[in-house]
């Protein structure tokens, strides 16, 4: 019987996105917990935050968070160890520098190429 | 026996619409078409198009296993509705789909548009010579007619995921839009090397219109599908996949304003033009990233190389072909001398956010790929970015789509704008107030953008009003106009509902036991084992009571298929006006009495595709104004 249980949990084990256990008791909290999970990318995964995946990696990293918010860490203190831990790939939103900068300024400046063919005085 | 006559039609597409390529390289302009009748070969590629994929289709519906396709992506045991549409469940067979499309615009072409024979001979060397590409592209890298020795005696699944109704049905809508675009490439491109004049925006129109609504029924039942599938309630993902198809919708959308305007007043003729051909090109580059798995990883494109460098050399030589005649034929950028606040105006800024988004999220999907090869570092480019871009465009964007319509043609006043539309005004501040007093403990982020949907609302219903206060009759192009505005402010408020606003309860349920979420109570009544065609689903049983009356009974499943192994969630989800009730089911615990239950209020999330369907509506209106027209 023991042997079904684990077996029904083996294969049933695809499980989606964040468990009822890890749940934070404390609302405020799990809110930051959730705003850090939306930031950060499942290493594993196509392109999933660690929210929403259901790989293991993205449950570690979870728990990680919460346990480093009830330890009192704030949301970028957590944001910078998981960046210093796994590298830029793991941040949904990239740094800006040397290599992002085209990524961040190519489209204001393409915004403002249009707006001046458009509304330039001749 | 049947493949082999496929493989035959589809040669025969490939040998007929040969000739166009080679009448369009190497024979002058100015030859008689007594040869060369492009209309003649469009038919034939058509009809030979069609009778291929026929025979495809039979091949599925039979489960012919002796083709290596099927043998990958079917199955005897498939229910009859997935065997046909597993055709386009799978790389090759996607792409026939989107050669039929395209010899079908050809054909449609042909035989209804207004344009003299001369022209539409121009026009349709060039579709003719695009089905060469994608024909030769089949041929040589995709050929679903290639066979498999010895047959398997059965075969693989078609993955579950696509085992769906609205995964099923929106390919061909997809491919409808998008495909779509390849006729007004073409027409656009006729048109440049016969100096534009704005007779053939009158004939380009129509086919605007209408690959645009084909690709928002497209988008819409894919995030649909999205939503009740992946078993989260979410959307949208700003996946490559889903943005690859956004790009070409937004500067289609940019090209419903201009073409108007270029059709009107002859203005912004050349832009409208480019635009064009940029939202083909934009359609290949999509196909291009989803096809050669470039995006998802680096290293799919290194399984099947010669796919991805065959896509990308088509889209380098289409892309080319279309940008040179263009900066060949125009003479230089003919800068448009428009004042801001006018019609035009605004049509204008509407074009520059448009295809600013559009150019956001082109840079935000590709920048991945340059910078690993660049500068070899791994960045990641996800929702957060998009936001933090496009959230501050918004509010601009939106105040330019209620003030657009109320502007008056070449130069029009602020002050005198304002007091033209002072009654609106006093409707939007009440409107403000109401929707705050209701909502004022949500964030404010959810309140701005609430107030800004209901905003374009009632500017779309106020212009309707003017027209009915002063009894004159209502014209096609501003219902449809309205429609589309209203479709746009109730996705807002839907979007902003189902992201922001959602409620949520995760936890481990007892049998028996109930949760309150909102106004209703969810009873947990157990798992029942059900045994569907070719799968075993867990279908939870929730009882749903509301203020103590009960609703229904909601069954959220979880399917284990039998052939490839895979797990796929089936939400339940109870949708009223004011948001869904959406249930999933995870896993057992504690012998089966408790399990994993996800329980969510999305408020307002009908109402993005009931917003997508008055886009559809609205867009229809167009193009059923723009056939009247010309008759």
């Amino acid at each position: 019987m023991k042997f079904l249980v684990l077996f029904s949990y083996l294969i049933f084990s695809d499980l989606k996105a964040i468990e009822p256990d890890e749940i934070l008791d404390d609302y405020n909290l799990e809110k930051i917990a959730r705003e850090i999970g939306k930031e950060l990318r499942c290493l594993v995964c196509q392109n999933e935050d660690i929210q929403n995946s259901n790989a293991d990696i993205a449950k570690d990293l979870r728990k990680v968070v919460r346990k480093k918010l009830t330890e009192g860490e704030t949301k970028e203190q957590i944001i910078d160890f998981v960046h210093s831990k796994y590298g830029d790939f793991v941040l949904f939103k990239p740094p800006v520098r040397f290599d992002t900068l085209g990524l961040w300024l190519l489209p204001i400046l393409f915004f403002f190429f249009l707006s001046l063919f458009f509304f330039r005085k001749r | 026996m049947i493949s082999e006559i496929g493989l035959i039609f589809l040669i025969l597409t490939f040998v007929i619409s040969s000739f166009s390529f080679f009448n369009l390289l190497f024979v002058s302009k100015k030859n008689n078409h007594t040869f060369f009748d492009e209309l003649k070969f469009s038919k034939l590629a058509f009809f030979f198009t069609i009778a291929s994929f026929i025979c495809l289709s039979y091949s599925f519906l039979v489960s012919d296993f002796s083709l290596n396709v099927i043998s990958k992506n079917s199955n005897s045991q498939l229910p009859l509705i997935y065997k046909l549409t597993g055709v386009w469940g799978n790389h090759e067979g996607s792409i026939l789909l989107w050669l039929l499309v395209m010899t079908f615009f050809g054909y449609l072409f042909s035989i209804n548009s207004s344009a003299s024979a001369d022209f539409k001979n121009n026009v349709l060397r060039i579709q003719n010579t695009l089905c060469f590409l994608i024909t030769s592209f089949i041929l040589f890298t995709s050929n679903p007619f290639e066979k498999t020795f010895p047959p398997p005696i059965e075969g693989a699944d078609l993955n579950p995921l696509l085992q769906d109704p609205g995964l099923a049905i929106h390919p061909p809508f997809l491919y409808l839009g998008y495909v779509g675009f390849s006729i007004i490439y073409s027409i656009s491109v006729a048109a440049l090397s016969e100096g534009v004049k704005n007779y053939f925006i009158a004939i380009l129109k129509p086919w605007v219109f209408i690959s645009w609504i084909f690709l928002t029924c497209g988008i819409g039942l894919g995030s649909w599908w999205a939503y009740y599938e992946l078993g989260w309630g979410g959307f949208w993902f700003w996946d490559p996949v889903e943005n690859a198809s956004l790009l070409p919708w937004l500067t289609a959308s940019a090209l419903l304003h201009t073409i108007v305007i270029a059709d009107k007043k002859n203005i912004l003729v050349n832009w409208t033009i480019l635009l064009s051909i940029v939202t083909f090109i934009l359609s290949l580059l999509g196909t291009f990233l989803v096809r050669s798995g470039v995006l998802v990883s680096v290293h799919a494109f290194a399984n099947d190389p010669t796919r991805g460098i065959y896509i990308l050399a088509l889209l380098a030589s289409i892309s080319f072909f279309g940008i040179f005649k263009y900066f060949n034929n125009t003479h230089r950028f003919n800068r448009p001398n428009i004042s801001l606040i006018s019609r035009e105006g605004m049509i204008s800024l509407n074009n520059i956010f448009m295809l600013s988004i559009t150019f956001t999220i082109l840079i935000g999907t590709i920048y991945p790929l340059f910078s690993s090869v660049l500068f070899n570092s791994k960045i990641s480019v996800g929702a957060p970015f998009f936001n933090s871009i496009l959230m501050p465009i918004m509010f601009p964007f939106v105040i330019g789509m209620i003030l657009g319509p109320y502007i008056k043609w070449g130069k029009d006043d602020l002050i005198l704008l304002l007091n033209r539309i002072k009654v609106l005004l006093i409707i939007f501040v009440l409107i403000s107030l109401v929707v705050w007093y209701l909502s004022y403990k949500d964030p404010v982020l959810s309140i701005i953008f609430i107030i800004l949907g209901c905003w374009i609302i009632l500017s779309s219903v106020y212009e309707i009003f003017q027209f009915v206060q002063l009894k004159k009759k209502i014209p096609k192009k501003i219902f449809a106009q309205v429609l589309a505005h209203i479709g746009i402010g109730l996705l807002i408020i839907g979007a902003t509902g189902s992201s922001i606003l959602k409620q949520e309860k995760i936890q481990f349920q007892e049998i028996g036991e109930s949760i309150k979420i909102k106004n209703f109570q969810i009873q947990f009544l157990g798992v029942t084992k059900i045994e569907g065609p070719n799968y075993i689903s867990q279908t939870g049983n929730f009882l749903i009571t509301e203020n103590s009356k009960k609703l229904k009974i909601l069954k959220p499943e979880k399917r284990f298929y039998n052939t490839g192994k895979q797990v796929t969630t089936e939400a339940a989800i109870h949708s009223t006006i004011f948001g869904d009730l959406y249930i999933a089911i995870g896993d057992a615990h504690e012998n089966k009495s408790q399990w994993t239950t996800r329980i969510w209020f999305n408020p307002f999330t009908i109402w993005i595709w009931i917003g997508v369907f008055f886009l559809a509506v609205g867009g229809s209106f167009s193009f059923i104004n723009s056939l009247s027209r010309k008759r």
